[in-house]
């Protein structure tokens, strides 16, 4: 299709909800996923002479694709991204590799995808793990090529694929889906669907882009290839931008690379308030390769190790071997920082297979995390295991996910208990009284701070949830999310009463859900005594930034002043108040 | 068989293009090359291999030729580490 350049395209302005913050400038790239089960392909071949000519088929075509791909690119873009088709075609064309793919499909007599997919998913995992931040992003194109060479032989069509910088249009997006294209590629995401901590959300902040939901059907509208400008900050979507816009977008984003640049500058300076008091400043993870962006932040150590998605990526039980391997990685890695595990927090919205119950009416207030565990003991102890043994290698504290009574405590010691016994018997080295902590994430948790403050070593507020218990909203039903605030007073009160029993047996209280990193929010967690914050590594520069520029003096008159407040709003704005006078490019803060 | 250790001094280390270039040379010999880093072993002909040592400006490697035309190899890589790849 020409486009008749003397009369160009209206502008068109649209609002969203921003996810991640940033601007974004450049052209749409509609996602729709093709789905493919890899399990399915998991079946014998009767002709391996066949599969090894599809194999070497594939190659070519794939090959093919990567040059003019790179062509195009380069058309554009001169030889800025050359290092990733660069490496792609080196990849393709390594013999020791094809190789080992060859004989791997004589000897397994697995079709030739499913052999594909499972070598070049081994060696993506190991880049991913790598330490340098050039040899970790090769994992993507690994994981890109693989994805190429899986289509190709599978015959699927893949114009869709992303080979050059592009917004990522999509109705939604699932860990699956964004696997698909090359991270490196990816200059934000438009999508219809999905909150805050949705998977692109979170991926997208992780990857310093923006993220913009729209709310609405709007990605099938939007032509590929159109011209966008997607505003992380205001959740602006501007389609056929004209120049005059662009260039006023092209503004904010340098002077957003500006203030990244400064907040990363600052990342050395201490973690303390005006006055000097300290601040601890943790890390949330999920995966053992991100302890890099834990030493990159500075973070003091790790406060929430989710393990769940070890389990939910394998679809199936990790090992006790399996476990140890990662558990140890990690606690080896932050020593003697203390790296924080939370047992699995499985249930809710993230099921196993095989364990799942379709027919749970209420999941959220089903059978999950430690309720789960403790049904299953010899899951949890397989895990109680493996973290016993991998704290000989550093400072493990265990983390126990939704709690609501002490009778769940104490079970939970006897299972450790257990767990040590079995591997005494067996004779295997592991550290026993590891420090124990319970999440705070149900309002009989939080009622009950005091008494439980007896029974465990420290407190880990989950905001998420216990915003959600606390005010009875699902945060995943539009209809009813925009009263989900944590900033509600009934969830601060909840809050502050733990945070004020937790100080006042000794025990540390680190609070570990989103809304420990937002700004508007922080000075008034400070002013309740909160002196641990967990967050996601990247949100750390940012969150020191506003830790240093507060007085302690000014938090605690904050947190005077709104106990006559009784709405959300009002509280809200009376902390934006305090910000605003205080932190400078706050429009830069998310 | 011959072993030699060597510091990598180009700017970018074994990134994709040294590292092809690298793998395009040892290529050429019939001996078997192996590149060790840190206790990992990697076969010097497979560009995979080679970046996955992840070796940055100042890793020490150590090449292990063995084969009959290993000195000819081992002259070849070690010119070529040297030289810095060319790329400075």
């Amino acid at each position: 299709m020409k486009t008749d350049l003397k009369t160009p395209l209206k502008e068109i302005v649209l609002h969203g909800r921003p996810t991640s913050p940033g601007v974004a400038i450049g052209s749409a790239f509609q996602f729709h996923a093709p789905k493919i089960n890899l399990n399915e392909l998991k079946v014998k071949s009767s002709n391996i002479a066949e599969e090894l000519d599809f194999f070497a088929n594939a190659i070519l075509k794939v090959a093919q694709q990567l040059e003019s791909s790179q062509k195009a690119s380069e058309q554009q873009y001169g030889n800025q991204f050359s290092e990733i088709f660069e490496s792609q075609k080196a990849f393709l064309k390594d013999p020791v590799l094809i190789k080992e793919i060859e004989e791997e499909i004589r000897n397994s007599g697995y079709g030739a995808a499913f052999v594909v997919s499972k070598i070049l998913a081994d060696k993506g995992d190991y880049f991913i793990n790598l330490e340098s931040a050039y040899f970790r992003d090769r994992a993507y194109d690994i994981l890109d090529l693989k994805q190429q060479l899986i289509h190709a032989l599978l015959g699927i069509d893949t114009d869709y694929r992303l080979d050059k910088p592009s917004i990522v249009v999509a109705e939604m997006l699932s860990p699956s889906d964004t696997v698909q294209f090359n991270r490196n590629f990816i200059l934000g995401f438009l999508t219809d669907k999905g909150g805050e901590n949705s998977h692109a959300a979170i991926l997208a902040r992780g990857l310093r882009i923006p993220a913009v939901v729209y709310g609405h059907s709007l990605s099938r509208l939007i032509m590929p290839g159109s011209q966008l400008i997607l505003d992380g900050f205001n959740g602006g979507i501007i389609i056929n931008p004209t120049p005059k816009t662009i260039a006023h977008y092209e503004e904010i984003q340098k002077e957003h690379q500006r203030f990244e640049h400064q907040l990363l500058k600052e990342l050395e300076l201490p973690s303390q308030t005006k006055d000097g008091t300290p601040v601890h400043l943790l890390a949330n993870i999920e995966f053992a390769h991100e302890i890099n962006d834990v030493k990159q932040n500075h973070a003091e150590g790790v406060g929430l190790f989710r393990t769940e998605s070890m389990f939910i990526e394998k679809r199936s039980l990790p090992s006790e071997e399996e476990q140890f391997t990662v558990y140890r990685q990690i606690a080896e890695q932050l020593a003697p920082s203390p790296a924080t595990i939370r047992t699995i927090d499985l249930g809710g919205d993230k099921f196993l297979e095989n364990y799942s119950q379709d027919d749970e009416l209420n999941p959220f207030l089903g059978w999950r995390a430690i309720r789960f565990c403790l049904d299953e003991p010899e899951i949890f102890k397989t895990q109680l295991r493996a973290i016993l043994r991998a704290a000989l290698y550093g400072n493990i504290h265990i983390l126990i996910p939704m709690v609501s009574s002490v009778n769940e405590i104490i079970r939970t010691k006897e299972l450790i208990a257990e767990a040590g016994d079995e591997l005494l018997r067996k004779g295997v080295e592991f550290k026993a009284d590891l420090p124990l902590g319970i999440m705070i994430e149900t309002p009989a948790a939080a009622i009950m701070a005091e008494e439980l403050a007896t029974y465990v070593d420290f407190f880990s507020i989950g905001t998420n949830d216990l915003t959600q218990y606390v005010l009875a909203i699902d945060r995943t039903n539009d209809k009813v999310s925009a009263a989900y605030t944590t900033f509600n007073p009934a969830v601060l009160k909840f809050i502050a009463h733990t945070i004020k029993a937790g100080t006042e047996h000794k025990k540390p209280v680190t609070l570990c859900g989103e809304f420990a990193a937002n700004p508007l929010a922080i000075p008034l967690l400070l002013g309740m005594e909160l002196r641990n914050f967990s967050m996601n590594p990247h949100y750390i520069a940012e969150t020191k930034k506003i830790v240093r520029s507060v007085d302690l003096q000014a938090c605690k008159q904050l947190y005077a002043d709104i106990q006559t407040l009784h709405t959300a709003d009002a509280i809200e704005e009376k902390c934006r108040a305090l910000i605003k006078a205080n932190v400078q490019n706050l429009e830069f803060l998310s | 068989m011959i072993q030699k250790r060597v510091t990598i001094e180009n700017t970018s280390g074994l990134h994709a293009r040294p590292a092809a270039h690298l793998v395009k040379i040892a290529g050429k010999f019939d001996s078997d090359i192996k590149i060790l880093k840190d206790g990992l072993e990697v076969n010097g002909k497979s560009i995979m291999g080679v970046m996955m040592l992840a070796a940055e400006q100042g890793s020490e490697l150590e090449f292990v030729v063995d084969g009959t035309d290993e000195q000819e190899a081992m002259d070849a890589l070690v010119e070529l580490v040297e030289k810095k790849f060319y790329e400075d």
